[in-house]
């Protein structure tokens, strides 16, 4: 690197600074598009994990739909239609109280979104 | 020749404003925080979705046990070749490293650290080694901003404020708590809350935040219930948690920290090999039970919604402390910041289970308790009670949470520090043969004061003006020492604040030395 005084030149101090921000630039673009997979991989999942506990609910294994749709729900923590799905198998399973709590939570957001 | 000077003149403005900005230490350090924060925030983006994207292949959820035990096994095997034949210093948490580049090295950490670091702690947590991210995410960032400094010419002083800077951004985009991230810089890695270097870690936490957002969107680590105290009584049974929590923290420091001791007795020309003990020893355990592989976060929202069936909760206490202490001991890459934080929730998540049982009317559901137990393990772990305090509130969101937090937190940290004297990043230091001050002790030396070691002054001993170089009672030593280091002084007048003219006595170096416990001759310290 050129120096003056054990200090860089003006060009390479700048230069850093552009090197840095095109890295910024492109480190950006790679994290959403990594990000984007990673979405929709999880809604893939999601999805499937859905449909394990409707085949579950539907045979009456209440214990194995309510272990479905948790698993549907972390990776799609704000779907409004599994969180629906796993208040209504929790109540068939007995679990009255915590069925009663994520009713109120799916009430209390209307738009479907889950609350923060 | 004019043609010449025309020619390069927009040029030598551009220089003549670039040296202008580099004189100036604060446009500098705005500009510098900013660009840290941001980079040091999309590299921890990026390792973050990497490490997950790469363990949901290697062992997928449902996957065979057999997967469970060879990913772990053979991951720390080709990190550990990898870490001994390549990046020694890649080694372990990160947090430690960084502190010994601040303190040992004038901030100084290499390129091929920081990328050694991103890979074989990407590999070895992704293969389900039983170690947390944030550790290994300051110990990028500082490599980076290191770098960065580096080629910007910085002086070795700007170097050192860097560490902060970038373990800031890091733990901000970590961890998704840009307050915490702060003090856990201020008050871990510089041991010091009123470092001047305040400013500029904000900026970098809260521009690393920022890209975060940008980029995962406004989502919490955890998803948690509003937590409310049900009785007067529970502040009770928080105190008791703090109890609990900080006799576990101990028994986890040790047990880490016998093992090892255990580790580094074996020949040198094993340690490429001992990292696949620790990956062979965590897949045995996640054969059984998977929830013990990796860093857990995903399953700590069971834990904290109080929905982790009990069995499995206490089960997860012990065999959480064995895999995270011989995944570390035995030299894999990868911290204790993230396992502290499981291994509290779930022991909260027990004790809270075992309250609840016993007393159902006064008790809230034991997904409270797993949250104060979290901060209660990390402030008598790591031994940063401020931090615990802010983080859990950080990642509620809720303020009804916070005193019996601070209560637990508080006995927790006490009964840590004193079953357990040395810190643990200063004690795995110490396993290696250096000796960083801690937050402790340079709480202790900033109490020492001058008045504690002066002597009476010479007879003849006169100041004539306030220009020259004089201390107060009330100062502390290390005040005294910069003030000698300017002056190229050994002695100095202590002078009332009331008249100057007016001497109290004089502060050798000597007595100074002495006082901190490094040598000199006098025998001043305590008088």
């Amino acid at each position: 690197m050129p120096e003056t005084n054990g200090r860089p030149r003006a060009g390479a101090f700048l230069g850093t600074f552009a090197a840095v921000f095109f890295a910024i630039a492109v480190l950006f673009v790679a994290d959403r598009a990594l990000a984007r997979l990673d979405r929709v991989e999880n809604q893939a999942e999601a999805q499937h994990f859905y449909e394990q506990g409707m085949r579950a609910e539907r045979q009456r294994r209440y214990e194995d739909a309510v272990k479905s749709y948790r698993a549907a729900l972390a990776d799609a923590r704000e779907n409004r239609e599994y969180r629906l799905a796993l208040a209504r198998t929790l109540a068939l399973n007995g679990e009255y109280q915590e069925a009663e709590q994520l009713r109120r939570e799916i009430e209390a957001c209307g738009d479907g979104s889950a609350p923060r | 020749m004019l043609d010449h000077q025309a020619q390069f003149g927009w040029w030598n403005r551009v220089t003549r404003r670039v040296d202008q900005f580099r004189n100036s230490e604060q446009q500098l350090s705005l500009l510098l925080s900013l660009t840290i924060g941001a980079v040091v925030g999309l590299i921890v983006v990026a390792f973050i979705l990497l490490t997950g994207r790469l363990a949901a292949h290697m062992y997928p959820a449902g996957g065979s046990g057999w997967r469970r035990v060879l990913a772990p096994t053979l991951g720390a095997l080709v990190t550990g070749f990898l870490l001994y034949k390549f990046f020694p210093e890649a080694r372990g948490s990160g947090v430690p490293q960084t502190k010994a580049a601040l303190f040992l090295r004038d901030g100084n950490v290499s390129f091929v650290t920081a990328v050694g670091k991103f890979i074989c702690c990407a590999a070895s947590l992704a293969s389900g080694i039983s170690l947390g991210r944030e550790g290994p995410s300051v110990q990028i960032a500082a490599g980076v901003s290191s770098t960065i400094g580096r080629r910007l010419g910085l002086t070795p002083q700007q170097m050192k404020m860097l560490m902060p800077v970038a373990s800031s951004a890091a733990l901000a985009a970590a961890f998704n708590t840009p307050i915490s991230a702060v003090l856990f810089s201020l008050e871990e890695i510089m041991g010091d809350l009123h470092a001047p270097v305040l400013g500029s870690a904000v900026i970098a936490s809260a521009a690393s935040w920022m890209v975060l957002h940008m980029v995962l969107s406004d989502d919490p680590l955890f998803h948690v219930s509003g937590y409310k105290l049900v009785h007067p009584l529970e502040f009770a049974i928080y105190a008791v948690l703090g109890v609990v929590g900080g006799t576990v923290s101990v028994i986890f420091v040790r047990f880490l920290l016998w093992l090892r001791a255990q580790f580094q007795k074996w020949p040198k020309q094993t340690a490429w090999i001992q990292p696949a003990a620790g990956g062979l020893a965590v897949g045995i355990m996640g054969y059984f039970v998977p929830e013990v592989l990796g860093v857990g976060y995903n399953y700590l929202d069971n834990v904290l919604n109080g929905v982790m069936v009990l069995k499995l909760v206490v089960a997860l206490i012990g065999l959480r402390i064995v895999a995270t202490a011989v995944c570390y001991a035995s030299g894999n890459a990868g911290g204790i910041f993230g396992p502290s934080l499981f291994i509290g929730a779930v022991t909260g998540a027990a004790f809270g289970s075992a309250a609840h049982f016993a007393l159902p009317s006064f008790t809230a559901g034991p997904g409270a308790y797993a949250l104060v137990g979290m901060g209660t393990a990390f402030a008598g772990i790591i031994r940063t009670p401020l931090t615990s305090v802010i983080m859990i509130f950080e990642i509620t969101r809720d303020y009804t949470i916070i005193v019996p937090l601070m209560i637990s937190n508080m006995i927790a940290f006490y009964i840590s520090k004193r079953l357990q004297p040395v810190p643990i990043y200063e004690a795995l230091q110490a396993q290696d043969n250096i000796h960083l001050p801690t937050r402790e002790s340079t709480e202790a030396e900033s109490h020492l004061l001058v008045m504690q070691i002066m002597q009476p002054p010479p007879a003849d001993f006169v100041v004539h003006s306030e220009k020259l170089p004089h201390v107060h009672p009330d100062h502390s030593l290390s005040w005294a020492l910069e003030r000698m280091g300017e002056n190229g002084v050994q002695t100095l007048p202590v002078v009332s604040r009331a008249d100057i003219r007016d001497i109290l006595g004089v502060v050798t170096l000597d007595a100074i030395l002495h006082a901190y416990g490094v040598g000199g001759k006098g025998d001043h310290a305590g008088n």
